[in-house]
């Protein structure tokens, strides 16, 4: 049965990493504290020690996943113990931190790892509720399917576009040929159509979601009279409309699949601005001792 | 090799055309760039894909670089071919047949099932982020190496020349400013962010000696020649002064501070200590102990020793030599006096100081002398005689009476009997030499009576303890005891009247039904824990050891200093000193060799 990284092991990760955030707040709690709290106390060392230990463990998974040799664990379960103890790493550091705050390097590191920490939650969210959007929307077939569909239904429109004259045939062409996925970082995630179509009067416009070429071949069944020609255009209007689903499908593909995976532009680099902080943060705190 | 090459399309409709040509050579080289002897027109493919050699009587395709191919369905990167096997390169069928009768071979050429436009499409789009400039790996890099320079690197760089780490903090440039954990005291900020002044080494802890070096007086806490505890040499001024801290505190002030080694300070320590171990004022910690005043002499020779009893020994009396019911001066019904009757309350003697925390001495001359007039002859009201000089009162009351007898003028009603003794119409003057004798032995006579009656039964003995002297060399035969009132009854702790203003005086002192001065009317730690309960009270006012005691202590020597004292006296004794009572014998220490 397929299980997810949250539930791994009936959420093991989840109760060891309750039971570390409960014992750091009790103890924070217990100890007689030498006014005020902070990172110099025994307590501060001792989950400035652990907190540091996590960061680095934590961001050894991007590693680690890619080590598909190790027999240490499986990657669901570093996953899965890596979402829960990361987000203890929110308890942990601010009971390190003494709740002290300021404009400093210290602070820095706290928040770059408050930032990594709130992109995985996005992450988590994302691949909690993507993957199922995912196969919804291709119906299980893979994108190459789909491509291969529209390439089977492009090879029928360009075999018959020189029936229909020079005009429709420029603009069948041109239409079949000008049709754009994805693109640029935001043309991915807003699933933005930028393909293009020439058509007769206009040259070249934007041809969003093949509306204008559609509406090219309606307008012209709409005027013939010639009972073959409209037989074809009907055709061709079926064609181009099934062709404009399929590739709504494949662009809707396409923004999922950067969703999933855009979180990880800011959680990557952020983490590993958060391991070089906590340097900076270890070192600058012994340089003034 | 002699080749066939039959380049097969398919045309509208089903139907196909096809071109022939003849390649002779050793190696056919197929590819989709135009030098390529089979020019395969598919973006997919390198523009140099195989090569189709003959080897003896044996054709082989081999791929070139890391180039793959199918050959008859099956993934290869190089094959022997015979007739009837298929070689599938991108979108490119190869059918290898038979050759007519002066060919080697023949290849039928031809694109499968999708033109090369339509089976690469979607190939050139960018749909995967990865395509994007964005890299996460640069994006890394870039990160991490920008917080590297600007918050470690470039601050760093001060470390190494203290001049230009001044000159980095005046300049818009990242300085040593970014690694402080908190704000500094206000106490030290006259310092400027010079973080040099206190932290000298890189990687090594604040010294004390950067903390001496400004406060150069402060003290220790124990004599160190008297009491040897290793913690308390071990201990660091930033053991207990925390800086850079949010809120800011330089003074730790929490229980374990002090209950880390005064909570089991008999057993263990070296030497034994006259402190009782304490850890938290609630729950764990002695019963007050009052310095008492304790005179030890003769009238003429008393001195005091302060004596340390807890505030509960039932035998504890106050040993001031004074007289003083508290109970009649401050009887509701009031108490009469030159005026007629007067309600007294305790502050129209017990004034504070200034500051508020002790009270001010109690003396005759403000306190007492409005009702108590120093009169001895209720014919003469006011004649007063001088407060606190006893050895003077016979000779004022001699010269006195001896006045009265040789002047004359209105006789006061206990000098009459004097006067009387001249002849009726006599004057003073025409005295013979006999009877100006007789007169003055009178006059002396009358003196030391009424001297006997205020000295033994009157106005002094009204409040002092009176001790008849023998002594020729004296005018006086009366002594009055010396008086010393404790002016702190608790040196060893802090109490500060003023912040307990709200309370009445009787609810801590028990005067209003005290009837004799030697009752000791101070309050026992039961009736502070009323209020205050340890530092970890809830329902309490939560009290710190450092609330009401300190830690560097008078007299202890320097913290720190470069060469031991050789001499210290006990700890309290400088204390009290300083607060006012200076009477007590010092034991003096000897040194260490």
């Amino acid at each position: 049965m397929y299980q997810s990284f949250i539930t791994y092991r009936g959420g093991r990760w989840f109760w060891i990493s309750l039971v570390l955030c409960a014992v750091s707040i009790g103890v924070y709690v217990w100890h007689d504290l030498p006014q005020p709290p902070g990172g110099g106390t025994w307590l501060g060392y001792t989950l400035g020690t652990i907190g540091a230990l996590l960061i680095l463990w934590l961001t050894y998974l991007g590693r680690r996943k890619r080590n598909y040799a190790s027999n240490l664990g499986s990657v669901q379960g570093w996953t899965s113990a890596h979402v829960y103890l990361g987000t203890s790493l929110i308890i942990i550091a601010t009971l390190h931190a003494g709740f002290q705050f300021g404009w400093n390097v210290h602070t820095l590191a706290y928040v770059l790892m408050i930032m990594v920490i709130l992109s995985g939650f996005f992450g988590v969210w994302a691949y909690l509720r993507y993957p199922e959007i995912l196969t919804d929307n291709t119906g299980g077939k893979t994108r190459g399917d789909l491509y291969r569909e529209v390439a089977e239904i492009d090879k029928q429109l360009l075999r018959q576009r020189a029936k229909l004259g020079p005009e429709m045939e420029t603009a069948v062409t041109s239409a079949v040929e000008r049709t754009q996925v994805g693109g640029g970082i935001l043309a991915q995630l807003t699933a933005r159509d930028d393909s293009r179509v020439m058509l007769p009067g206009q040259g070249l416009v934007a041809n969003p979601d093949q509306k204008p070429i559609l509406d090219l071949v309606v307008e012209q069944l709409s005027q013939t009279s010639h009972r073959e020609q409209a037989a074809l255009l009907r055709e061709m209007s079926n064609l181009v409309g099934a062709r404009a689903r399929l590739l709504q499908r494949i662009r809707r593909d396409v923004q999922i699949q950067g969703l999933l995976r855009v979180w990880l532009y800011f959680h990557v680099p952020l983490a590993f601005a958060c391991v070089a902080a906590l340097i900076v943060h270890v070192i600058s705190v012994f340089v003034y001792w | 090799m002699r080749v066939l090459i039959r380049e097969i399309r398919r045309t509208a409709g089903d139907s196909f055309e096809h071109a022939d040509s003849t390649f002779e050579g050793d190696v056919l080289t197929i590819g989709r760039a135009t030098d390529q002897v089979l020019q395969l027109q598919d973006r997919q493919l390198a523009l140099s894909h195989s090569e189709l050699r003959q080897s003896g009587r044996h054709l082989s395709i081999r791929a070139q670089g890391s180039e793959q191919l199918f050959v008859n369905g099956k993934r290869t990167r190089a094959a022997r071919i015979s007739a009837g096997d298929e070689i599938d390169i991108g979108a490119y069928r190869i059918t290898v047949r038979q050759g007519p009768a002066d060919y080697d071979v023949a290849l039928d050429v031809e694109v499968g099932e999708l033109s090369s436009q339509e089976a690469s499409f979607g190939v050139g789009f960018k749909q995967s982020l990865d395509q994007s400039r964005l890299s996460k790996r640069q994006l890394s890099w870039g990160l991490s190496l920008v917080v590297l320079a600007v918050f470690l690197v470039v601050p760093a760089i001060g470390l190494f020349d203290h001049d230009l780490a001044a000159e980095m903090r005046r300049m818009p440039v990242p300085d040593d400013g970014l690694w402080l954990s908190g704000p500094m005291h206000s106490a030290h900020r006259f310092m400027g962010d010079n973080c040099n002044a206190c932290h000298v080494k890189p990687f090594v802890r604040v010294r004390d000696q950067e903390c001496i070096a400004c406060h150069v007086s402060v003290t220790h806490h124990v004599d160190p020649l008297l009491h040897q505890f290793s913690e308390l040499e071990e201990t660091r001024c930033a053991t207990c002064h925390k800086e850079h801290k949010e809120p800011s505190v330089l003074v730790r002030n929490d229980q374990a501070l002090c209950g880390d080694c005064h909570g089991n300070l008999q057993a263990s320590s070296p030497s034994p200590i006259s402190v009782d171990d304490a850890s938290d004022f609630e729950h764990h910690h002695p019963e007050f102990k009052l310095s008492m005043l304790v005179p030890s002499g003769g009238a003429l020779d008393m001195t005091w020793e302060i004596e340390r009893r807890p505030v509960n020994d039932p035998g504890l009396v106050e040993q001031s030599n004074l007289k003083f019911p508290h109970d009649v001066h401050l009887d509701a019904a009031g108490i009469e006096g030159p005026q007629g009757r007067v309600q007294m309350v305790c502050s129209d003697c017990h004034r504070p100081e200034a500051g508020g925390a002790y009270m001010q001495p109690v003396t005759m001359e403000s306190h007492c002398a409005d009702c108590h007039l120093l009169t001895f002859d209720a014919a003469v009201p006011d004649r007063v005689l001088p407060h606190g000089q006893p050895d003077m009162i016979v000779r004022l009351l001699e010269e006195f009476y001896s006045r009265e007898v040789l002047l004359g003028g209105e006789p006061a009603a206990t000098a009459r009997s004097v006067r009387d003794a001249r002849r009726p119409g006599q004057s003073p003057g025409a005295m013979t030499a006999a009877e100006r004798t007789a007169a003055i032995s009178r006059a002396q006579q009358q003196a030391h009576q009424v001297a006997e009656t205020i000295f033994e039964r009157s106005t002094c003995a009204i409040c002092h303890e009176v001790e008849r002297v023998d002594d020729p060399d004296r005018d006086s035969p009366w002594q009055v005891l010396p008086v010393r009132l404790a002016h702190v009854w608790m040196p060893k702790g802090w109490f500060d009247h003023s912040s307990h203003r709200t309370m009445a005086c009787a609810d801590c002192h028990e005067a209003e039904t005290s009837s004799y001065a030697q009752d000791v009317l101070m309050p026992d730690i039961a009736s502070c824990r009323e209020c205050h309960g340890g530092g970890n009270a809830r329902n309490k006012l939560a009290s710190e050891c450092v609330d009401c005691h300190v830690f560097h202590l008078k007299d202890t020597g320097l913290m720190r200093p470069d060469e031991p004292a050789a001499s210290l006296r006990p700890i309290w004794s400088d204390l009290d000193e300083m607060r006012g009572d200076r009477v007590f014998k010092m034991t003096p220490v000897k040194a260490r060799p």
